[in-house]
């Protein structure tokens, strides 16, 4: 199972990689769609993304909500510990 | 104002003739966008004869019998519009917010059907939808009116369209020189010489190999990169 450190390690690749946002810019507190400059489009692929990751699927109406990259591993760490 | 008033009397005279006539929604739509493309083709006519612009037109051939292509072109002037739904009498249009509120305009665009911009998922779907039914579809990449000698990051909503859709993208490059209409400056505000605009057609940008990326994302952002070298 994920922790914390985890899951923001794998986002943070997810981000680098299919999204092609330098790995400084990415702290926990940095803004979504604000700082690291996705919209709203990126975030459903975002969410399938993160799917295969945890293996359980995301309601895209939680991840409304989202504004920061910490919301973001909460919101994964919430659903594969329960 | 020549463009509130005309938009109104088509609104209010016309396009409720082509709707009581022709009873199929998509025809009437096509019907109407007909009009309002030979209006503006009328206008641009006019705007020629008093003198007040020359227009250029280049490679429009290699739109011929083509079906589904996202047109996306540079936007210098209010201008631009006009000439390029002249000249792609069929073709869908994305059109803001603040047009579907203005009391003028409203009428028209919601007759022809025209896309609006309200929601970037919703949009994404109505993009695909008229492509899939064969329409081209005009676009304008930087997402605002371009600010001459200023280079902006475009827009991702373009690139993602293509991506998504798999459409060929035709690049249309307009020229307008002196500059007029741009951002910031009202439509009264008329440059005192004659204005020539240019309008060239480029080639046919094929998806295909961008879509070979392992996700759409960064297919996405490759294609908006390309896009901006093109224009910059």
């Amino acid at each position: 199972m994920l922790d914390r450190q985890e899951i923001f390690d794998r986002l943070k690749d997810i981000l680098t990689n299919q999204f092609e946002i330098s790995a400084e810019a990415i702290t926990l507190d940095a803004h979504l769609y604000e700082a690291l400059d996705l919209d709203s489009i990126d975030a459903v692929d975002l969410i399938g993304e993160l799917q295969k990751l945890s293996d359980v699927k995301i309601q895209p109406d939680k991840f409304k909500a989202v504004r920061t990259v910490s919301d973001v591993v909460d919101i994964v760490h919430e659903l594969i510990h329960g | 104002m020549l463009f509130g008033t005309g938009g109104v009397v088509l609104s209010l005279m016309v396009f409720p003739i082509i709707k009581f006539l022709v009873c199929n929604l998509q025809r009437q739509q096509a019907y109407i966008r007909w009009i309002i493309s030979y209006t503006f083709k009328l206008f641009l006519t006019i705007m020629k004869g008093m003198g007040v612009l020359t227009l250029s037109v280049r490679g429009t051939e290699i739109l011929a019998g083509k079906q589904s292509v996202l047109v996306i072109a540079n936007h210098p002037t209010l201008l631009d519009v006009v000439i390029l739904i002249a000249l792609l009498p069929t073709a869908d249009c994305i059109i803001k917010q603040n047009v579907w509120r203005n009391p003028f305009m409203r009428g028209a665009v919601k007759a022809a059907g025209y896309i609006s911009n309200s929601d970037p998922e919703m949009l994404l779907d109505a993009c695909k939808t008229s492509l899939g039914k064969g329409n081209c579809i005009i676009i304008f990449p930087e997402g605002t009116r371009s600010v001459p000698g200023v280079k902006r990051p475009f827009q991702r909503g373009a690139a993602n369209i293509a991506i998504r859709s798999g459409v060929d993208v035709l690049p249309v490059k307009i020229y307008c020189d002196p500059p007029t209409l741009v951002k910031g400056e009202k439509w009264y505000q008329v440059p005192q010489r004659k204005v020539h605009f240019e309008v060239s057609m480029g080639t046919l940008i094929d998806v295909k190999t961008f879509r070979q990326q392992a996700n759409p994302s960064l297919a996405v952002r490759q294609l908006t990169r390309y896009f901006e070298n093109y224009y910059y």
